[in-house]
């Protein structure tokens, strides 16, 4: 077991090697940088070729591509993600900020997505073809095909109409400062993300149901009369849960850095808001600090699943 | 108020339309109750008092008259009256129920018309109240806390109530100034600008700024801290002997000597230049304090609010980009202080949704940004208490094609681009028709613009479109346009991203006009724009080109088109119609010869196709505020084109009886 952790330890470490590779060198291939790109933002009038200049001396990137690749691998060791061209702040100063409200979204989205997924998703199962089916299948496609800034533009609409209650963009408060305001700002972005992350689990959850559902163990125990409840709960639904078990890891993984657009129009400083920001403004610190850290909880959940694996089916040898 | 402006007459037009359709159904309403009854008499008149603009009484007047032509008329169609038959008296009693009942609605329409001027009217004769905290918007970006070396217009919204200038502008589009750290100036020959000094100004006693352990808190200002700040731009050295980045070494350049009397400061400037005292209120020249800027130098990119103090208005107790900015009103301000007790600057919306949840939910007091059609929408969601403004953009909009390369070397061809921009039409389509045609000096710098109706003389900018077609065909003809193969015409990303299509519009722009689909519109970042403009080796360009940043038009034209000036990236060089006529310009005192040269050189450039520097537009950008908010204007509906952060510190304020300040939420300053 000890082996198979450091061994998936390494290979993780190398992948993210890989990423902090090729982020590093598609963020260079990419036209313009910040120093050219903050004066777009600004004041155009005050530009020339000795500001242009300057501002990359002051930033290093005025040295060879490979000196800076070097540059950037050695503070890595280090964990040292540098500066932010824009904030001039420490990536981590950054993350620390933006992380845990990606996080709190995240969490809330999935709570909001799970809550509905599963039971409508034990419901269509084993109401398989009748209307109960139809309806739910049905309401997962609409909930699929709705964009979600359609679906939050309805929820803005709506309280902005009605003056129902505050979305504190300007506070931008946490959870557990303001509990109260906090899930005001984050109940129109939690159910917008939650209902469009419903339909992939809950038809996943559907269809692997159906599945065990005919299995013969099933047929069983229905014969020796065990209550259907039980027999749904303990015996199906549990045989069904793996492969659910990784898509929700994998939703819980990316959840954190791709809630741009969520983000992006209730102004939630988070981690996909972030990266928006450190793509449009090339602000190449930030950029690959991000990416770096989104494939580390990336691939490290993607462990921690397998490991789960283990331990929920007996079947699965890690080692 | 100030006098009657663009928008003003605007406004006019569309009441005056308005009156005469009015007019033109009580007419109507008239001829057919006077045929009936036999007698006339206007029952529109109402007595209840109003405020009598200039509009109304032009109304008023339209009315006068074509109620006399009713009535003759009416006298007229009596006589035939008389003979009609009774089925005919039924039908225009039934038109006439019909009429009476148009004529209720517009007299309903114009009571509501009245009472939106009133309550407008009354909004602005307020007499102003201090205290409260405004909260305003702010991008993310910060060059610098040294005014001094940014660039970045969103330093100077902090800075500039934070720090003081020699003088600053009363008005900033018609460039009138007034006194701010001086508190007085002469000119007594073209060469020379004495500063009387103002007394008992002191830089501020508390704040983060005071607590730096290298400022010197109430510590009162002296001439040889101004001195300083200029010797040290015009030098452009920091105290390491490298170069700072000094944006206006320029400008501070053109000061020969420094003499400091009792009191006062003499600027000995190199050669006359009629336009210098204007760049002493430029919005940049804040002046800090030495032994501050000295000690932040090499940390100065690292914004924050203990690198900052001053003599101005505000003392800025926070500076967290990204996360709160705020400031308090200053105690010991050297003159009436400023009317809100503190400034608070949200920060980093990025999309129209969180712009309107903000403005809607009273997060912020106004909005500039996120765009014209839902700043109009946010107005039109609520009328009664929001107010719209609309002001200039410094930014215009150009084609650029650059000359050293084919096919723009044949100056036909340049021409014939600069005939085939639908200069009009593009407004329409990129800017929803908020802008206005630009000659070579934008009609934002309107004391040196070409007036818009003589601008519509010119063939590249008249109204007749055929005309302008046919002749850009034909230089397009007969210089081969048609056989230089593909075109690539050059969009800035940032542009195209907040105008979607614009890249292929202006291509398709000039594909109709040659009848042809050699044009392909590319987009491409300032990043790769502008060391190719720096560089020359771009081709072509459509987007903003850098702002203007003072009214007086003429230090501009020389900046794009001297033969040695940084910006002309057209390799133009015209010593006798362009190089002398823009000097004289420059060192002439007198308005109407120098304006009369720098009309000549526009003259010339429109003539040569504007040598590649196709100025298009210059947008309107409205602004949506609550109405308790009061900032500072140029008139009821018109804000300031230049940037006018020191005036909007000292004038703007909230009024805290107005009724839509209702259910604000109340803003947290950061104290002291």
């Amino acid at each position: 077991m000890q082996q198979y952790i450091l061994r998936r330890a390494i290979l993780n470490i190398f992948v993210l090697w890989i990423v902090a590779t090729l982020v590093f060198f598609a963020v260079h291939v990419l036209p313009g940088n910040f120093a050219a790109q903050q004066f777009a933002g600004a004041n155009l009038g005050g530009v020339t070729p000795e500001a242009i200049a300057r501002a990359e001396a002051v930033l290093g990137l005025d040295k060879p591509v490979f000196e800076q690749y070097g540059t950037f691998l050695w503070d890595l060791v280090q964990f040292d993600l540098g500066e932010s061209f824009r904030s001039k702040r420490s990536v981590w100063h950054e993350l620390g900020r933006a992380v845990p409200y990606s996080i709190e979204l995240g969490v809330l989205i999935v709570l909001v997505g799970f809550t509905i997924a599963i039971p409508v998703g034990i419901i269509s199962a084993v109401k398989q073809d009748q209307l109960p089916d139809y309806l739910l299948r049905g309401g997962a496609i609409f909930a699929l095909a709705a964009p979600v800034f359609w679906t939050a533009s309805i929820g803005v609409i709506l309280v902005l109409q009605w003056d129902l209650f505050k979305i504190d963009v300007d506070g931008q408060p946490h959870l557990w400062e303001d509990p109260r305001l906090a899930l005001q700002w984050y109940l129109i972005p939690m159910f917008a993300g939650g209902i469009a992350s419903t339909a992939t689990t809950m038809r996943l959850l559907r269809s692997q149901m159906l599945e065990v559902l005919r299995e013969d163990y099933v047929v069983t125990a229905r014969a020796k009369g065990l209550p259907e409840r039980t027999i749904i709960l303990r015996h199906v639904l549990r045989n069904a849960w793996l492969p659910v078990l990784t898509v929700m890891g994998l939703t819980v993984a990316t959840i954190i850095g791709s809630q741009i657009v969520l983000e992006q129009m209730f102004n939630v400083p988070g981690v996909g808001r972030l990266l928006f920001q450190a793509i449009t403004l090339r602000d190449t610190p930030l950029l690959e600090g991000l990416v770096l850290v989104v494939a580390f909880v990336v691939v490290f959940t993607n462990l921690f699943v397998d490991l789960l694996y283990g331990l929920l089916d007996p079947r699965v040898r890690l080692a | 108020m100030n006098e009657r402006n663009y928008w003003m007459r605007l406004r006019d037009r569309k009441i005056s339309r308005r009156a005469m359709l009015r007019a033109s159904g009580r007419a109507g309403v008239g001829v057919a109750g006077l045929a009936l009854v036999g007698c006339g008499g206007d029952d529109d008149d109402d007595d209840q008092p109003q405020a009598v603009t200039q509009a109304q009484q032009q109304d008023q007047q339209q009315q006068q008259a074509m109620q006399e032509q009713q009535q003759q008329q009416a006298m007229q169609q009596q006589q035939a009256q008389q003979q009609a038959s009774q089925e005919q008296q039924q039908q225009q009693a039934e038109q006439q129920a019909q009429q009476v009942e148009a004529q209720d609605q517009t007299q309903q329409e114009q009571a509501q018309q009245q009472a939106e001027e009133q309550a407008a009217v009354s909004r602005f004769d307020k007499t102003p109240v201090d205290g409260g905290t405004i909260v305003d918007i702010t991008a993310v970006i910060f060059d610098s806390a040294d005014a001094s070396q940014s660039v970045s217009s969103e330093v100077l919204r902090v800075l500039g109530r934070i720090q003081s200038k020699l003088l600053r502008f009363a008005n900033p589009d018609s460039g009138e100034l007034a006194a701010d750290l001086a508190s007085g100036w002469e000119t007594p020959d073209g060469q020379t600008v004495v500063l009387q000094l103002r007394e008992g100004v002191i830089w501020h006693a508390e704040g983060p700024g005071a607590d730096h352990p290298a400022s010197s808190a109430g510590r009162p200002l002296t001439a040889e801290d101004l001195a300083w700040n200029i010797d040290r731009q015009k030098a452009g050295l920091l105290q390491d002997g490298t170069e700072g980045a000094f944006g206006r070494m320029g400008y501070w350049s053109s000061i020969d000597s420094i003499d400091i009397d009792a009191g006062a400061m003499t600027l000995n400037l190199a050669s006359p230049n009629a336009a210098f005292l204007q760049g002493l209120a430029n919005e940049f020249n804040l002046m800090g304090q030495p032994e501050l800027l000295i000690a932040i130098e090499p940390d100065a990119v690292n914004v924050s609010a203990d690198k900052v103090i001053g003599t101005g208005p505000y003392i800025l107790t926070e500076w967290l980009p990204g996360e709160s900015i705020s400031a308090v009103r200053n105690p010991d301000y050297h003159s009436p202080g400023p009317r809100a007790h503190n400034w608070v600057w949200n920060q980093s919306f990025e999309d129209p949704t969180a712009y309107r949840i903000a403005f809607e939910q009273k997060q912020v007091d106004s909005l500039l940004t996120g765009g014209s059609e839902l700043l109009q929408s946010i107005h039109e969601g609520a009328p009664d208490s929001t107010f719209l403004t609309y002001k200039g953009s410094a930014f215009p909009i150009a084609a650029y094609v650059n000359r050293i390369f084919e096919p723009w070397t044949d100056p036909r061809m340049v021409k014939a681009i600069d005939l085939a921009i639908d200069r009009r039409a593009l407004i329409q389509q990129l800017a929803q028709g908020l802008g206005k045609v630009s000659g070579p000096v934008p009609w934002v710098q309107e004391a040196w613009a070409i007036p818009q109706e003589e601008l519509a003389d010119y063939a590249a900018y008249g109204l007749d479109r055929d005309a302008a077609l046919r002749e850009a065909n034909e230089l397009w003809s007969a210089a081969g346009g048609a056989e230089v193969g593909d075109i690539d015409w050059v969009n800035s990303e940032a542009y195209e991203a907040t105008r979607p299509g614009s890249t292929e519009a202006v291509a398709q722009m000039f594909n109709q006009a040659f009848g042809t689909d050699q044009f392909k519109g590319v987009n491409q970042t300032y990043g790769e724009i502008f060391p190719a403009w720096f560089e020359k080796t771009f081709t072509t360009f459509f987007s903003w080109i850098p702002n203007l940043t003072v009214p007086d038009g003429r230090a501009d034209l020389a900046a794009a088109f001297k033969t040695d000036a940084p910006g002309n990236y057209f390799s133009v060089s015209e010593p006798d119609e362009i190089d002398a006529k823009l000097d004289a310009a420059i060192q002439e005192f007198d308005y109407e010869t120098a304006n009369g040269l720098v009309r000549e050189v526009q003259d010339f450039i429109i003539e040569n196709g504007q040598f590649g520097r196709h100025i298009i537009y210059n947008a309107v950008e409205p602004t949506v505020a609550w109405n308790y908010l009061h900032p500072a204007l140029k008139s009821e509906t018109e804000g300031y084109t230049f940037e006018s952060e020191s005036l909007q510190a000292l004038d703007s304020w909230i009024d805290p009886d107005d009724p839509s300040i209702e259910g604000r939420p109340e803003p947290e300053p950061r104290p002291i």
